[in-house]
């Protein structure tokens, strides 16, 4: 794991350090919690392309052309 | 409308790699802030997160957060606020997200802290994603401090970010 990099916006010093058990700590209950949303937005995603990817059969069956339905 | 922009801090990322990039000490003297990044991590895989904390202060965030590729549009809400949709190492070579992000009233003391960014996710082949975010900080402390940290990777060499004041005539 890198260092963290400290810059003092008064003074302009840069500080380069180790990251303390904390903040280890801290990434990785931050990754977790990442990977959670990540989880849902893909599965928020891919629900919605099949919703409209059901929507399109649909259409088609009631006789639309796929240029109709592309200009909804 | 705000139009002095002057540069309180800027970090460029060295062959080591960085975990974190923390801006400390930030003055109040500015009505606003305006952060600009330029970033790509160690993680393998084609994307990364980026938590944005203030005062090193883990709670108390929201967020909503508008998410495009070239077909699709999607919105989601959080309790963290996802500072960027940064690229990673498994993503195109050299290509870096970018950013830039508004910070209104950052040093009052009554107000919560509203912010706004625009971030793309960048692909030299395919796909690309624009983000754009809205998001508050339920706290009245002044902001003094800025820390942006990736959630899996660490910010690769030639990663920026720049801090800027803002101060009206």
């Amino acid at each position: 794991m890198a260092n963290a990099i400290e810059v003092n916006c008064e003074t302009g010093e840069v500080i380069e350090r180790p990251l303390t058990a904390e903040e280890i700590a801290q990434r990785e209950l931050d990754a977790a919690a990442y990977e959670a949303r990540k989880a849902e937005e893909d599965a928020a995603a891919e629900a919605k392309a099949a919703a409209k990817a059901s929507a399109e059969s649909k259409l088609a069956a009631l006789g639309l052309t796929a240029e109709e339905i592309a200009a909804l | 409308m705000p139009n002095t922009f002057v540069k309180l801090a800027t970090v460029t990322v060295g062959s080591g790699g960085a975990s974190t990039i923390d801006l400390t000490s930030i003055p109040s003297g500015y009505t606003d802030l305006c952060l600009k990044l330029s970033t790509r991590t160690t993680r393998a895989a084609t994307e990364d997160g980026a938590i944005l904390t203030f005062n090193g202060v883990g709670a108390g965030y929201r967020e909503n957060r508008f998410w495009a590729d070239s077909s699709s549009v999607s919105a989601y809400t959080s309790t963290t606020i996802e500072a960027q949709y940064s690229n990673a190492a498994s993503s195109a070579a050299n290509n870096f997200a970018s950013l830039e992000m508004y910070i209104a009233n950052y040093a009052s003391t009554t107000q919560y802290k509203s912010l706004n960014y625009a971030s793309a996710y960048q692909n030299s082949t395919t796909p690309m994603y624009t983000v754009y975010l809205c998001g508050i900080w339920s706290n009245t402390a002044a902001i003094n401090q800025i820390t942006l940290d990736p959630v899996h990777g660490d910010f690769v060499q030639y990663s920026t970010a720049t801090l800027y004041g803002i101060k009206k005539h």
